[in-house]
């Protein structure tokens, strides 16, 4: 075992998320934002331990893991996600306020377990770390007890959950049949059909956490019935993390061996993007409009697998930042609406909320339509830089089937989530109350779309920085 | 003997395992899932390992096997007994399970000459222990957070609501 | 007819397979659950055998059910739990009636 120094991020943020439970534990009354606020500093201080570990001197080999700048990219990236999910978790009230202590750990549990995912190399230790962030999904997603809807979809993604990890450990099995290892490095230049079968078999697991199809079933229900902060948690970081892990096995370690799975990756990417964004179409409720768009975004940062080169990685890395910041901000704006809706309406995610918005808030509406613009890949915003850079990745290796499919698709995208901006604008409102936007709300929304106009307009810095991170080790 | 005692071992184990997933009544159903980790166990010990044998029976029988049947008596209802328990999709499901199963044994064909099994250590318990606690040591204090996120949920979710 | 690997991971590949027919036709959650168990321990069987038979220095196949089996204990633990709170309101134990969210 060595260099373990290179886990201290980890090591922090695992004694930290035990302060919490000890500190929620000592609570005699509960106090539902300092707790949050406990929880806030716990990761901000995670964030600042990564900071050393950016230079060059403090990166390198230890013998389950890795540190180098792939690993901290989506670190910082995962760390961002949480942070801002127990930011807009602070106005919102399905989740029990006696709760907030495990609520805050469990997050910065899951936090730990997608951190020491993207920076495992051993197999063992990605197996236990995608267990940690699914057992910690499952409950934050069953987390709002008075919602069966929540613990309904929370079972659904339990199931499914559970059987992909038997499908994840069972190919583990015939990984380690094949190579005597768990060390993903050991994959040598063969063509062992048994190693083909056991990355099948992982893909299947891995999959599901991307939310690929055939495996995105648990998706819509699990997004739908969870407290909105989680599912806009659940759609951004652990995706990104498995992203992170997938780029590592399949793209920069899978080369070495003389398998390839380009076509299959194409299939599933070209699948991914249009079931979600079909399905997307018919929808009337925002969180899951939002969800199938999410497995649709999914489908798009699976176009930058099929090609294994650098450009191809680079795109996912980017567009994987710039989904953050649009999913973070689409979500945030729906919680603000949904807290502005009536207790009597049974739906405070339907869209007919969303009629008439630009009567009654004008600033809220614009950023909406800043926030589906982006989603749609339009110019001048964010998600135009990502789909340019991963649609020119497709091109220039000469998949040009895929690209005409992900422009295809995101013609389709356009539609329904332009129609979101036509009843915005064009349709009159069901009232004419003024709409109260909570500090917390307010602040993730600025920052929201402060990133995407950001890396719309000057995407140059965040494109350097994409470069320098996609080296990595070994 | 020993190919007898592996062939009973495996006719235990997949008359149990089909019994767990075909029959009506759900806690026959769990009992021959424990008759079927049992043999598991058995099976793990004509391996050799020795630490994983009584691991398996402690953890997985007289735990899982357990847990589960409690929650099988406590959430069942008389006429679950004889409802119909397979879904619409099972004919697609068998021919698909039966199709990749045969396409798993053409896969493992390579390994059906016979390897000389070389002579493993006497016991296993020490080996792993050590195992655990230098080269494995990050994953095993992993393992203790994913069973506090485990408790946790259990904890939390089947705490009466105020 | 002596034993060789190849028994033992076919044996592994049928329980396996069983088990992903529990869990795919099954409408009681429990039967899916118990299912799932099948899985994994198919999954520790090859493991186990790999270990014997191709790769018997090192107690890495070993090592590594230790891990799974706690894993697979912990999961189901989480899953019970969630079950007992939906029956507690639902009265159901059966997937087909999870229907609030439709579409």
């Amino acid at each position: 075992m060595k260099n373990l120094l290179l886990l201290t991020p980890e090591l922090l943020l695992a004694v930290l998320a035990l302060g919490l439970l000890v500190w929620d534990m000592l609570q005699k009354t509960s106090s539902a934002r300092l707790t949050l606020w406990l929880g806030v500093a716990a990761l901000t201080l995670t964030l600042l331990a990564i900071v050393p570990q950016l230079s060059q001197k403090l990166q390198g080999v230890g013998s389950l893991w890795v540190s180098d700048p792939l690993g901290n990219f989506f670190k910082i990236l995962i760390l961002l996600a949480t942070l801002w999910t127990l930011l807009l978790s602070m106005e919102d009230r399905s989740i029990p306020g006696g709760q907030m202590g495990l609520y805050a750990a469990t997050l910065s549990l899951a936090a730990l377990g997608m951190m020491l995912l993207v920076s495992a190399t051993d197999l063992l230790l990605v197996f236990l770390s995608l267990e940690l962030v699914s057992i910690c999904s499952f409950i934050l997603s069953g987390f709002n007890r008075s919602d069966p809807a929540s613990s309904e979809g929370a079972m659904k993604y339990f199931l499914i959950g559970a059987f992909s990890s038997a499908m994840t450990l069972f190919g583990i099995s015939l990984f380690y049949g094949a190579t005597g290892t768990t060390l993903l490095t050991a994959m040598a230049p063969t063509s062992n059909p048994l190693l083909l079968f056991s990355l099948l078999f992982m893909l299947v697991g891995f999959g599901f956490k991307v939310s690929m199809v055939p495996f995105h079933f648990w998706v819509p229900d699990a997004y739908q019935g969870a407290p909105t902060p989680i599912t806009a948690f659940l759609s951004i970081a652990p995706k990104a993390a498995t992203l992170g892990l997938l780029l590592r096995i399949f793209t920069i370690l899978l080369p070495h061996t003389a398998l390839s799975l380009t076509m299959l990756f194409q299939v599933l990417a070209i699948a991914t993007m249009t079931v979600g964004n079909l399905s997307a179409i018919f929808q009337t409720n925002m969180k899951r409009l939002l969800a199938y768009s999410s497995i649709a975004q999914a489908g798009y940062m699976l176009i930058g697998f099929v090609t294994s080169d650098p450009l191809g990685q680079e795109g996912v890395l980017l567009y994987a930042f710039t989904y953050m910041a649009m999913n973070l901000g689409a979500f945030a704006v729906a919680m603000v609406l949904a807290h502005a809706s009536l207790p009597a309406e049974q739906d405070p995610y339907h869209l007919r909320t969303y009629d008439g918005l630009a009567q009654r808030s004008l600033g809220l509406s614009l950023l909406l339509t800043l926030f589906l613009l982006s989603l749609a890949g339009i110019p001048p915003t964010g998600g135009f830089i990502a789909k340019f850079y991963v649609f020119g990745a497709a091109i220039r290796s000469g998949f040009y089937a895929l690209a005409v499919a992900g422009i295809l698709n995101s013609v389709i995208a356009a539609y329904y989530y332009l129609r979101i901006t036509y009843r915005m604008f064009f349709v009159s409102p069901a009232r004419e109350t003024p709409i109260p936007v909570g500090n917390y709300l307010a602040t993730t929304v600025a920052f929201a779309a402060a990133l995407t106009l950001a890396i719309g307009l000057y995407p140059s810095p965040f494109v350097e920085s994409v470069k320098l991170s996609m080296s990595y080790l070994p | 003997m020993t190919p007898v005692l592996f062939y009973l071992l495996a006719g235990i184990l997949l008359c149990s395992a089909i019994c767990t997933v075909t029959l009506r009544n759900i806690v026959h159903a769990a009992l021959f899932l424990g008759l079927a980790l049992t043999s598991v166990a058995g099976l793990f010990a004509m391996l050799e390992a020795d630490f994983l044998f009584s691991a398996q029976l402690l953890i997985y029988v007289g735990g899982i096997a357990v847990l589960i049947l409690f929650v099988v008596l406590l959430s069942g209802r008389r006429e679950d007994l004889h409802a119909r328990q397979l879904n619409e999709q099972w004919l697609g499901v068998f021919l698909v399970c039966l199709v990749s199963c045969l396409a798993l044994w053409k896969v493992y064909a390579a390994f059906s000459h016979g390897l000389p099994g070389t002579s493993p250590p006497s016991s296993t318990t020490q080996p792993l222990g050590k195992l655990l606690l230098t080269e494995y040591l990050v994953p095993f204090e992993l393992i203790s957070l994913i069973l506090l996120a485990a408790l946790l949920g259990a904890v939390y979710f089947t705490k009466s609501e105020p | 007819m002596s034993l060789t690997l190849y028994h033992y991971l076919s044996l592994g590949a049928v329980l396996f397979f069983i088990g992903v027919f529990g869990v795919l036709t099954r409408r009681n959650i429990l039967s899916i659950l118990m299912s799932v168990e099948l899985m994994f321990n198919a999954a520790n069987l090859n493991l186990v055998a790999f270990n014997r038979y191709l790769h018997p220095g090192p107690l890495l196949g070993q090592g590594l059910v230790l891990f799974t089996i706690a894993v697979a204990a912990a999961e189901i633990v989480v899953g019970l739990a969630l079950l007992l709170a939906i029956y507690r309101k639902r009265d159901t134990v059966y997937v087909e009636n999870f229907n609030l969210l439709k579409g």
